[in-house]
């Protein structure tokens, strides 16, 4: 009987992180955003026409606005955009199940290392549940695909240096880091250190086996590294991001001639970078910036009750984990480190892959508060972390799309459906590029009007031949002085820049809300 | 032996103060600080030396005297003196332990003192007692606002439980507990100590059993005080917090030091923490 209920209750909890996960995934958060639209736009022009927006052939890295993509998310993409069309559901769909299967192998991890599957299953539970992790993985986020490759790598070596008998798992976590490294940039940093290092940690029988994983993770990583040294695409990218370039320290680090001031000023930044990334007021208090700043009810990567069990579970780490517990703090302390090697301040996708090792830990203190706590004192740990959880939710579909429309460029979509329905009507459709508050921000509008509305991924391959035009599409920034309104013609605006309000020849037909219910664009057609 | 070990520690006292001074120097500080600032180092120095064991330990005070702690300049000369009182205070704390009445009136004596000298330090009080609420996080117009909404908007919730979840208290509470945590960062202890002694003082927290039941209480309601005022401050500064506590750093550095600390990796990575410093 008791079996039978503990089943039950492990189905039951399955169920419902998978159903969390995946409710209302299209619509929270509320749009698609910058990085999003590309991803799923490039993946919609891969499927089509086996080249991406800037009418590169299968490329291994994805030229963006202002940055390079890593590949694999986009290829993974293309099925499920196939699939389910072009929604943001399909965009966000590689995730969510990258997310699903962290935790499902984090839990498997766990149970691997401790031989406890009540420790796995806990582990697993504060992953699903932790709000850093909840968050990333419903948004098209490459690096939330990469943090999956990683666990599952580590997962599989530590099968295969138990065992040491079939060698397709050590070749298999050969490739799921080589796929880690080809899913996020920060990954090429990452990945490489923890295949040399796990070998170190769990020594093979066998040198050639060593020697073997080494050599063919490199091998499969061989083209990302070509295009590293390239300095193009991939490289550039991950290039521009590291501190050494940003322009006080690099100019700075130009004018010193002494080794030592160079370093120190290296070393002392690295230094401050890792220590943000392991305050515990931003991992539990504010790291999410789910809600404006000045909101007194932030939230963190994890739930702020669960804020002492890390502390224990660092502390009781080796009683669990006996000789892993090393490994575990290595790669905790790899994964930091590479991060602090950024610039800016920490920021949750640099950081998904260190989200199991924490998570490991969080699960351990509650094992070790939980086995001499009282009966009344787990109810209330439960209690406390189960009324923050709710909390979170709560917070997370209800307030964060109301808060966070103008960051998620809400309006494009509902802009792409309607002028999708009018298309026929009008000679030309003139859409402002810019949007938010005194027109703060350019947006990338010319994705996702065609992705919403299906147009053919050839149009906006030629785009630049057509100075920027896309069929009846035009996108500018509109100024209403020297603008020539002529007949049949719409104009998409956003609220900032409405035009005259004497001018008769200009009827408002449509204005675009944002969820907190300012709106955001007006849709005026010409008598 | 008490003399050769007296002159010992008189050695090790003056090279103390040399490294104190200079380094107030090199921070460029106005006389009288500097004389305060080593004055205050030199006096918690005989206060805790006991804690040192061996004696010929005593030696790591010479690289304690480096921290940053010791050459901060308050800005407001009177907080020196309130420092002082607390110094004597704790001192005839120590040696009043045999007699329990009258160390229970100077334990509680302590606590208000250095309370007031804590709120004093990091500017929450103006002399003698009026309270600076613009520093405090308490009332900010703004988080009235976003409780009033929370409570109207949070439909998701029943009627009286947005009450409950949303109100002053937990508004206040949370980012209290926010400014604590997002204090005790690493940055803002080596800062305060030196990369070097953030092992010192965390293993001499860890440790803290084996101090003497006296400096053991005053270690930790220090360190609750200071983490009290800390929650307080709107945007709390990373030195001003820690430098009413900077006796209980010493302390904790000392005890930490006792537990078999290797001097090379010591020295090295003290080395490497007054690189970061340069920078």
């Amino acid at each position: 009987m008791k079996k039978i209920l503990i089943l039950f209750s492990l189905i039951l909890l399955t169920a419902s992180v998978i159903y969390i996960r995946l409710y209302c995934l299209e619509k929270v958060p509320v749009h698609l955003g910058n990085d999003e639209i590309s991803i799923a736009w490039d993946a919609y022009s891969i499927g089509k026409t086996l080249r991406d927006e800037h009418n590169h052939y299968l490329p291994l890295s994805f030229q963006s606005h202002g940055d390079y993509k890593a590949p694999l998310y986009i290829y993974l993409s293309v099925l499920p955009i196939k699939i389910f069309g072009n929604t943001e559901f399909s965009a966000r769909f590689v995730s969510v199940l990258a997310g699903l299967l962290t935790i499902a192998v984090t839990g498997l991890l766990v149970y691997e290392i401790s031989g406890q599957k009540s420790l796995g299953f806990l582990t697993a539970l504060v992953l699903a549940f932790c709000p850093g992790h909840f968050y990333a993985s419903r948004i098209a986020w490459e690096s939330n695909l990469a943090a999956f490759w990683v666990v599952l790598g580590i997962y599989l070596y530590l099968l295969f240096a138990k065992t040491q008998k079939s060698l397709i798992l050590l070749t298999l976590s050969g490739l799921a880091f080589a796929l880690s490294a080809y899913s996020y940039h920060l990954q090429k940093m990452l990945s490489p250190l923890l295949v040399f290092f796990l070998p170190l940690f769990f020594p093979l029988k066998n040198r050639r086996q060593k020697y073997f994983f080494w050599a063919f993770t490199f091998l499969l990583v061989l083209p990302l590294a070509l295009d590293l040294l390239n300095q193009s695409g991939t490289g550039s990218r991950a290039n521009t991001q590291m501190i050494w370039n940003i322009p006080t320290i690099h100019d700075y680090l130009a004018s010193r001639h002494s080794i030592v001031l160079k370093f120190s000023l290296l070393f002392s930044t690295v230094l401050s970078n890792f220590s943000a990334h392991i305050n515990l007021g931003y991992l539990f208090f504010t790291g999410l910036a789910l809600v404006p700043q000045k909101t007194p009810f932030q939230f963190g990567w994890f739930l702020a009750p669960s804020l002492p069990f890390l502390l224990t579970g660092a502390i009781s780490g080796k009683k669990y984990l006996g000789k892993y517990h090393r490994f575990l703090f290595s790669w905790l302390a790899l994964g930091l480190l590479t991060s602090s090697l950024t610039r800016g301040e920490p920021n949750l996708g640099r950081n998904l892959p260190n989200l199991a090792p924490y998570s490991i830990l969080i699960a351990i203190g509650f094992m070790e508060v939980s086995k001499n706590a009282r009966s009344w004192l787990k109810i209330a740990i439960i209690g406390f972390n189960g009324f923050f959880l709710v909390y979170f939710l709560s917070f997370y579909f209800v307030h964060f799309p109301k808060y966070s429309g103008e960051n998620w460029q809400y309006g494009y979509k509902q802009i792409a459906l309607f002028t999708k329905s009018v298309y026929q009507n009008y000679d030309r459709i003139i859409i402002d590029s810019r949007f938010g508050p005194n027109n703060r921000y350019v947006g990338i509008p010319h994705l996702y009007l065609p992705y919403f509305s299906d147009v053919d991924p050839r149009i906006i391959q030629k785009r630049p031949e057509n100075n920027g035009e896309i069929g009846k599409y035009s996108i500018k920034e509109i100024n209403w002085e020297k603008e020539a309104i002529k007949p049949n013609r719409l104009y998409v605006v956003p609220e900032a820049n409405l035009p005259f309000l004497e001018d008769k020849s200009l009827k408002l037909v449509r204005t675009i809300y944002l969820p907190n219910s300012k709106p955001a664009f007006r849709i005026f057609e010409t008598i | 032996m008490k003399k050769k070990f007296n002159f010992y520690f008189l050695k090790i006292l003056f090279f103390s103060a040399l490294v104190c001074l200079s380094s107030n120097l090199i921070k460029h500080n106005p006389p009288l600080i500097i004389i305060a600032n080593t004055g205050l180092f030199l006096a918690y120095s005989c206060l805790f030396k006991g804690v040192i064991k061996p004696l010929t330990s005593l030696a790591i005070l010479v690289f304690l005297a480096l921290m940053p702690i010791f050459a901060y300049n308050y800005l407001y000369f009177p907080c020196y003196l309130a420092e002082a009182v607390f110094l004597i205070l704790v001192s005839i704390l120590i040696r009043s332990a045999k007699k329990p009445l009258l160390y229970l009136f100077l334990f509680l004596l302590v606590i208000f003192a250095y309370l007031y000298f804590n709120l004093f330090a990091n500017h929450l009080l103006r002399w003698p007692a009026k309270l600076e609420t613009e520093s405090l996080i308490y009332p900010q117009h703004q988080y009235q606002l976003e409780i009033d909404r929370q409570q109207k908007e949070s439909l998701s919730l029943p009627y009286q439980l947005r009450f409950l979840i949303f109100n002053e208290k937990t508004a206040y509470g949370y980012v209290f507990l926010s400014n604590v945590f997002s204090f005790l960062s690493l940055e803002n202890l080596y800062r305060t100590v030196l990369l070097g002694n953030v092992f010192l003082v965390l293993l001499g927290f860890y440790h803290l059993k084996k101090l003497e039941p006296v400096l053991r209480s005053l270690a930790i309601i220090t360190f609750f005080i200071c983490l009290l005022v800390v929650g307080l401050i709107k945007t709390p500064d990373s030195m001003r917090p820690f430098s009413s506590a900077r006796g209980m750093l010493l302390l904790l550095a000392l005890n930490g030091f006792n537990q078999k600390i290797n001097w090379k990796i010591y020295l090295s990575v003290l080395g490497l923490s007054l690189l970061v410093n340069i920078a």
